[in-house]
């Protein structure tokens, strides 16, 4: 049973011109793992998960989640999913730890069940102190944490994060990436992030649902859409050029790409011994070889019958 | 590789840190535990318990100024004795007609409160995603409220009975005066708890800016009673437009005390409009009523 299955899903939203069109027939089957739904902003990816918590009806076409339809069992879904909201949704005057365990009371947790949950997820997704402080005088950071925490709280079977990392700097982006990975792969909780940030996706997620203009552009691993492309990217403190023309010598295609990047053709494991060995014989700091990737960029950029891509792409 | 936490914590820089995640294998009780927490939390918020020492300024204030009268009342009688029993301006019957600004005031004060925030600060998102229904939020919100000025009301109301009781000579006769009142007090007042708080609930519903849905409530309460008042009483009103007197919250108020504890209302509005109390006191129900249905149509549509 899927995770998450979608049957010509479409929502239009009322409005002049026959309104707005977020969802155009969207069909897709999504397997627990942590799950990128990727698209640029206004692609449909709120709207889509809206549709998921029974918080929106679609106009047409129909959804289930955990099994279950979001048309008749709403609440029920509602239970057994966290949902990290994409906006700013926290009331200033009451404090982290007051805010969490109310909320997760009203996930249906028992009072005390509630208040140990909040501690625990609390100091999870790294709030300490601070968490009898009231949520008005906290960074975008620590909200960001509390919106986390919130959606953790009841123990979800599946997590909706909608644009985790928005207005984090680069050091709490990296963090609560970690974080969403862990939730992921260590405690078993299905995760459904958006974003719209490609390589957020890439580096947090097993399997990625690109839509645009609410359409299924492809749905598929994550290791089909970033296959390595058979190129090492070499970077050196200095002397890429020797090296390149080491590399070459040797027998390699290598050639420079940029002031400290060499790019070596592999199509085996050669390369990397005949790279280490013309660096340490140069004297050269060798700072990382890496296997080039497709990057998910690709898919947006090159797919030839992207027909509603205008003016989408932010 | 995990650090103690209080390594962590006193870092400059918080930091995500991975003290490992648990499950919850507990019970799980769902919407009617959603519902009954979210009631008992509102009422709280009402009275800005856990909420910081400003938020209960109000509320306290109003409800001790709910409190004086009967207080004084129940003084005088003490001191001056079985002489001024019938001289004392404040009785049972008309209690809720003399604290009815401190009624207006506590809606205008604490209806915002209980919706304004969650609106304004989208807070509803996280309530809708949740066990929790659309419908449970308004009914739970309207509980909170009436409740909470139940209770104001309520107090004050006891220390009263208690006064006639124990100022009387004989403890018997206290008793014998007291008893009747008790079932109309408990009618009179809940039933006035329900229509003024979901009057101000409804207006805070639609007005999410604190300062206009106050101004909104107070207006309601205050002015359409005074503009009433005056064409009711100085505009000789013929046959259907006397009933505007019905859209004064005070009137309302009246009739309902009167129909109640018997006698005669001291409301201009009652008394002139010639319209029997009782329809008043059926429309303070009817307003009560309609504005929890409102309310919960209010909460189904609205964007979350």
């Amino acid at each position: 049973m899927p995770l998450i299955a979608t049957e010509n899903l479409t929502k239009r939203y009322p409005g002049p011109g026959g309104g707005v069109l977020a969802l155009d027939s969207l069909t897709v089957e999504i397997e627990p793992g942590i799950v990128g739904l990727v698209g640029a902003n206004g692609a449909g990816k709120s709207t889509f998960l809206r549709i998921l918590l029974g918080l929106l009806a679609p106009t047409s076409g129909r959804a289930s989640v955990l099994g279950l339809d979001t048309a008749t069992h709403g609440g029920r879904i509602r239970e057994r999913v966290g949902y990290m909201p994409e906006h700013d949704v926290l009331p200033p005057d009451l404090t982290a730890t007051d805010l969490v365990a109310h909320l997760a009371e009203m996930s249906g947790l028992p009072r005390t069940a509630a208040r140990e949950r909040t501690a625990d997820v609390l100091r999870h997704v790294g709030l300490f102190e601070e968490r009898y402080r009231p949520i008005g005088g906290y960074s975008t950071g620590m909200r960001q944490r509390v919106k986390l925490a919130q959606a953790l709280v009841h123990d979800p079977r599946l997590l909706l994060l909608d644009e985790p990392t928005n207005g984090l700097d680069p050091s709490g982006r990296d963090e609560m990436l970690d974080l969403i990975r862990r939730t992921g792969t260590e405690f078993g909780i299905a995760v459904l992030v958006c974003s719209h940030l490609l390589g957020e996706i890439e580096r947090v997620c097993d399997h990625v649902v690109a839509i645009d203009g609410g359409r299924l552009l492809r749905s598929a691993s994550l290791a089909s859409f970033t296959g390595r492309t058979g190129t090492l990217i070499v970077e050196v403190d200095e002397g890429a050029d020797d090296l390149a023309a080491d590399l070459v010598v040797a027998g390699f295609r290598a050639r420079v790409d940029g002031p400290r990047r060499v790019l070596v053709a592999a199509q085996d494991v050669r390369p990397f011994d005949a790279i280490r060995d013309a660096a340490a014989t140069r004297g050269l700091a060798l700072i990382r070889i890496e296997a080039a990737r497709h990057r998910v960029e690709d898919l947006f950029r090159d797919d030839p019958d992207d027909e509603g891509a205008d003016g989408t792409a932010a | 590789m995990a650090l103690p936490p209080d390594l962590v914590a006193g870092s400059a820089t918080g930091s995500i840190f991975d003290l490992g995640y648990r499950g919850y294998d507990g019970p799980r009780l769902g919407r009617r535990h959603a519902i009954s927490s979210l009631f008992t939390q509102s009422l709280k918020w009402t009275f800005g318990i856990g909420r910081g020492g400003r938020a209960k300024i109000a509320p306290f204030a109003l409800a001790g100024l709910t409190l004086l009268p009967a207080i004084l009342a129940v003084g005088i009688r003490a001191l001056a004795g079985q002489a001024t029993e019938r001289v004392t301006p404040i009785t049972p019957q008309n209690y809720l007609t003399f604290v009815q600004t401190f009624i207006a005031f506590f809606v205008t004060a604490q209806a915002p409160e209980l919706l304004g925030r969650d609106q304004r600060h989208h807070v509803l998102t996280l309530y809708f995603s949740r066990a929790l229904e659309r419908t449970d939020y308004a009914l739970a919100k309207y509980g909170a409220l009436v409740c909470a000025l139940a209770l104001v009301l309520f107090v004050p109301q006891l220390i009263l009975l208690l006064g006639i009781v124990f100022a009387s000579i004989d403890l018997g006769a206290g008793v014998g005066e007291a008893l009747p009142l008790v079932v109309p007090i408990l009618v009179s007042t809940v039933v006035a708890a329900a229509f003024f708080s979901g009057v101000g609930l409804v207006i805070a519903a639609f007005v999410p800016r604190r300062a206009f849905s106050a101004g909104a409530i107070v207006a309601t309460f205050l002015v359409l009673s005074g503009v009433v008042q005056v064409l009711v009483v100085q505009g000789r009103l013929r046959d259907p437009f006397r009933y505007v007197a019905l859209l004064d919250p005070y009137a309302l108020l009246d009739g309902l005390a009167t129909t109640m504890f018997g006698g005669v209302g001291r409301n201009a509005t009652v008394t002139r409009s010639g319209i029997d109390p009782a329809v008043f006191a059926a429309g303070a129900c009817v307003v009560a009523v309609v504005t929890l249905i409102v309310l919960v149509l209010r909460y189904r549509r609205i964007e979350a």
